[in-house]
C-alpha cells in the first residue's frame, strides 16, 4: 500500500528533523542532551550541507510524499471494485412490466431497481435526460422491475405500494414520489413506512381503502417476487441494474456512457 | 518532558492514512459516479446521504482539509520544534473527534448504516485524539 510506504519514507524524515531540536530554544538543556541521546548511533543526515537545506528537503519530501498519497488514490479510486456486470435478461419484457415509453419502441431499456436504494433515486432524473435527448426521444421506452435488497428494510414494501398503484394504472406517479420522498419514509418504521405510503396514494387520488387492501395482497407481493426472481436468474446483484434489449450494460460511470449506450443500442438496430 | 518519537510517528501516520482515506473518497465524489446499491455493503447509503456533504462541499473534502493542516503542523512541529505548534495539532485533532463522534452518531442512529472508509477514519482520529490527550495531560 502506498500510504504504508510513505509513512516509512515520513519516519525516516523525523528521524532527520529530530536533529534540528537541538537548535530550538524552546528545549530546555536536558531535554536537548535527551534529544542528542536519542539520535546516537543514526546520525547520518549530520554532514548534511547546511541547515537551510535540511530543512527544505523535509519539507519538499514531505509535501511530495503527501501529494504522491493523493495522485495514488486518485488513480486507485478509478479502479474502484463495481459489481460483476454481465449477462443477459432471463425474463424478456412483456404486458406484465410496468412500462414507460412507446410500445413499438426500438430500444426497451430494463431496469432493476430499488425504491430505497439512494442510487436508483440518483438515476431516476439521469434516465428522464437520457429520453429527453433528440437522438433517443419516442425511440426508447422503460421497463421498471422491482428488485429491494435485504439491506434496505422498507424496500419491500414499497415495492408492494408501487404494484398496488399499478393496480390502479398510477404506477410512474407512484414511483415519482417514492423516489422523490425516499430520504422521508426510509429510516421510518415499516408501520410508519406504510403510513406513509397511504398518505402518497391519497395526494394521487388512489383509492385507499383498495390501495391497503392490495398492498398486503398474495398476488401483489407475487409480482414483486417475480421481479426478484427474473433478475436473480439475469445476475442482477446490485441496483440500479440496467439491461438494453435484453443485454446487460456495464454499470454507467458518467451520464455520457449511460447515454451512449443506449444510442449505440438504437444504432445497432438500424 | 519529552515527547516519545513513536509518539510522533504513530501521529504522522495516522494522519497521512486519514489523508489517504479523504482523498480517495473525494475522488470518487468528484468523478460523480453513481455507486450501485450491493448486497452486503451500506456505504453507498453514507455517501450519497445528505450527511454527506455540507452545502456543495463533501465531508471528505473536509477531511482532506483536516488531515492535510495536520500534517503541515506536524512537520512544521518536527522543523522549528515549538511545542506550541504542537498543541494547535491536538485542539485541531479534538475538533476532528467531535466531527467523527458527529458522523459515527449520524451513521449508527439516523442511517442504520456504517461505511468501512467513514470508519477507517474514525479510527484514526481516535488513534490521534488518544494521542492528544496524553500530550496535553503530561505538558
Amino acid at each position: 500500500m502506498s500510504q504504508w510506504l510513505a509513512a516509512c519514507s515520513v519516519c525516516g524524515m523525523i528521524s532527520a528533523m529530530e536533529h534540528n531540536a537541538s537548535n530550538d530554544a524552546h528545549m530546555s538543556r536536558r531535554e536537548r542532551r535527551e534529544t542528542m541521546r536519542s539520535q546516537r548511533g543514526s546520525n547520518s543526515l549530520r554532514q548534511s550541507p547546511s541547515r537551510m537545506l535540511r530543512r527544505m528537503l523535509i519539507w519538499g519530501g514531505s509535501l511530495v510524499a503527501i501529494g504522491l498519497i493523493g495522485w495514488g488514490m486518485v488513480e486507485l479510486s478509478k479502479n474502484a471494485q463495481l459489481p460483476v456486470e454481465s449477462g443477459v435478461l432471463s425474463v424478456a419484457v412483456d404486458a406484465q412490466d410496468n412500462m414507460q415509453g412507446p410500445a413499438d419502441a426500438e430500444v426497451t431499456l430494463t431496469e432493476y431497481s430499488d425504491f430505497q436504494c439512494p442510487a436508483c433515486a440518483a438515476f431516476v432524473p439521469v434516465i428522464a435526460k437520457a429520453f429527453a435527448e433528440p437522438e433517443l426521444k419516442g425511440k426508447i421506452r422503460l421497463a421498471y422491475r422491482y428488485f429491494p435488497l435485504s439491506i434496505h428494510p422498507n424496500a419491500q414494501l414499497a415495492s408492494q405500494a408501487g404494484q398496488a398503484a399499478a393496480l390502479q394504472g398510477k404506477f410512474w406517479e407512484m414511483h415519482d414520489v417514492l423516489f422523490e420522498k425516499q430520504d422521508i419514509w426510509s429510516p421510518l418504521s415499516s408501520k410508519a413506512a406504510r403510513d406513509a405510503f397511504v398518505g402518497y396514494a391519497q395526494q394521487l387520488g388512489l383509492d385507499t381503502g383498495r390501495f391497503l387492501s392490495d398492498i398486503d395482497n398474495a398476488a401483489v407481493k407475487d409480482r414483486v417476487k417475480t421481479d426478484v426472481d427474473s433478475g436473480t436468474a439475469s445476475d442482477v446483484n446490485s441496483t440500479p441494474s440496467f439491461f438494453v434489449n435484453g443485454v446487460r450494460m456495464t454499470h454507467p460511470q458518467s451520464y455520457e456512457e449511460f447515454k451512449q449506450n443506449l444510442i449505440n443500442a438504437l444504432d445497432a438496430n438500424k | 518532558m519529552q515527547i516519545n518519537r513513536w509518539l510522533i510517528i504513530v501521529l504522522f501516520s495516522a494522519a497521512l492514512i486519514g489523508f489517504a482515506d479523504s482523498a480517495y473518497l473525494t475522488a470518487q465524489h468528484i468523478r460523480d459516479v453513481i455507486p450501485p446499491c450491493v448486497v452486503l455493503n451500506n456505504c453507498e447509503l453514507v455517501l450519497t446521504s445528505k450527511y454527506a456533504s455540507v452545502g456543495p462541499v463533501p465531508v471528505s473534502a473536509l477531511g482532506i482539509l483536516y488531515y492535510g493542516t495536520l500534517l503541515v503542523l506536524l512537520i512544521a512541529y518536527l522543523d522549528v520544534w515549538n511545542r506550541r505548534i504542537l498543541h494547535w495539532a491536538c485542539w485541531l485533532v479534538s475538533a476532528g473527534m467531535l466531527a467523527s463522534l458527529y458522523f459515527v452518531y449520524v451513521q449508527l442512529f439516523i442511517l442504520g448504516a456504517l461505511c468501512p472508509y467513514c470508519l477507517i477514519s474514525t479510527l484514526m482520529t481516535l488513534i490521534l485524539f488518544s494521542i492528544s490527550v496524553y500530550i496535553m495531560r503530561i505538558d
